[in-house]
């Protein structure tokens, strides 16, 4: 409880702290009290905290907890080996039959149960789970075009991610040239990215959070924006937004918009401030 | 109704009382137990917005009481509440 109260605010302590330390003792306080005491220390804290403090409070708080998150996510490794095809005509020949014969259920099925993948789960789901972390792609390289196959497998096992690419790149009749190897490093979690989100994330929470008296220029703002990032793009480049754009460009124009209205609206009310 | 404000409040217009008398008054009548945290953060608002303020005390144990401002505000809430339950009383009856 001592604890508790040492989050209060120094000024608040000043004030209150030998009355509040003669409410607990006579209170007897419970177990549930202590979480009350650190509430309301907390809630303290952010009024009397500045704007800029407790935004960078909440980027800081965000950036800390996704490591936290990105050091406890498992780790995903990717191994992957780049086949030769002899002629650019049977690239596309050679990609079916690659899928039919490697993707299928059979086959999918013989390599988890050998490689003793995704133990716990169900053959359904191990096999559709292993269909989304396999990647067969086609690609044409160097000035001559010549044609390869790139096979890619994701797994929380580096070796296991590489004996799988070993086991389908072998129903391929195309030469193998670059075989798989058992990667190092795992290509998820990206941790700075995750980093980089948490402090944005956090950042415009806090933003949210100090601009929240002027909400309605701030949701004017997002739509807005969203508005912008839609049709402004097809202005500017005097085409039509592609489908699969118009999602991503509405939220990312969103979310620009409600950072620059929050960031107006706190600049505003400053300005407001100062000439009083 | 349990805002934390109105029960210290509407504690407080019975008379000066110092935070643990106000925490059992509270339960007495409106069978709310305010925890220390909630009981304190309400009477540091109150008293920012000069709706109550300490009375002299040697003891660390201090009283506040109703200002005149206080017992205005209080007098608005409890219209407005009494206002919300004569409608809903009503409507209950009609229903």
């Amino acid at each position: 409880m001592r604890l508790a109260i040492r989050l209060y605010p120094a000024a608040w302590r000043a004030r209150y702290g030998d009355e509040f330390r003669a409410l607990l003792e006579d209170m007897k306080p419970a177990r549930g009290d202590v979480w009350n005491v650190a509430k309301g220390a907390l809630h303290m804290r952010i009024l009397t905290w500045s704007s800029w403090r407790l935004i960078s409070t909440l980027g800081l708080a965000g950036a800390i907890t996704m490591a936290v998150a990105a050091v406890l996510v498992q780790p995903v490794y990717e191994s992957g080996a780049v086949l030769r095809v002899v002629n650019s005509s049977d690239l596309r020949s050679e990609l079916g039959e690659l899928r039919t014969t490697a993707l299928s259920r059979k086959t999918l099925a013989g390599i988890i149960a050998a490689e003793k993948l995704y133990p716990g789960e169900t053959e359904t789901r191990a096999i559709a789970r292993m269909q989304r972390n396999i990647l067969i792609t086609p690609a044409l390289s160097g000035e001559g075009r010549l044609p390869f196959l790139l096979i890619s497998f994701r797994y929380p096992d580096a070796r296991q991610a590489r004996r799988v690419v070993e086991d389908l790149t072998a129903f391929s009749q195309a030469e193998v040239i670059d075989g798989p190897v058992a990667p190092g490093r795992p290509v998820l979690p990206n941790r700075p990215l995750m980093v980089a989100v948490g402090l944005a994330a956090g950042l415009l929470l806090g933003l949210l959070y100090c601009a929240r008296s002027g909400w309605p220029v701030v949701l004017l703002c997002g739509v807005a924006g969203a508005l912008l990032g839609v049709y402004g793009f097809a202005l500017a480049w005097g085409r039509h937004v592609p489908q699969a754009a118009t999602r991503p460009l509405a939220i990312t124009g969103f979310l620009a918009g409600v950072l620059l209205g929050a960031v107006a609206v706190m600049w505003r009310r400053r300005k407001a401030v100062a000439s009083t | 109704m349990n805002d934390p404000t109105i029960l210290v409040l509407a504690s407080l217009a019975e008379g000066d009382k110092h935070g643990y008398a106000i925490m059992e008054d509270v339960v007495r009548f409106a069978g709310v137990r305010l925890g220390p945290g909630t009981l304190y953060g309400a009477i540091t608002r109150l008293e920012q917005r000069g709706w109550i303020r300490p009375v002299g005390s040697g003891d660390r144990r201090q009283p506040y009481k109703l200002t005149a401002a206080g017992r205005k505000c209080l007098e608005e809430q409890v219209a407005g509440i009494e206002r919300v339950s004569r409608a809903a009383r009503e409507r209950l009856g009609q229903a």
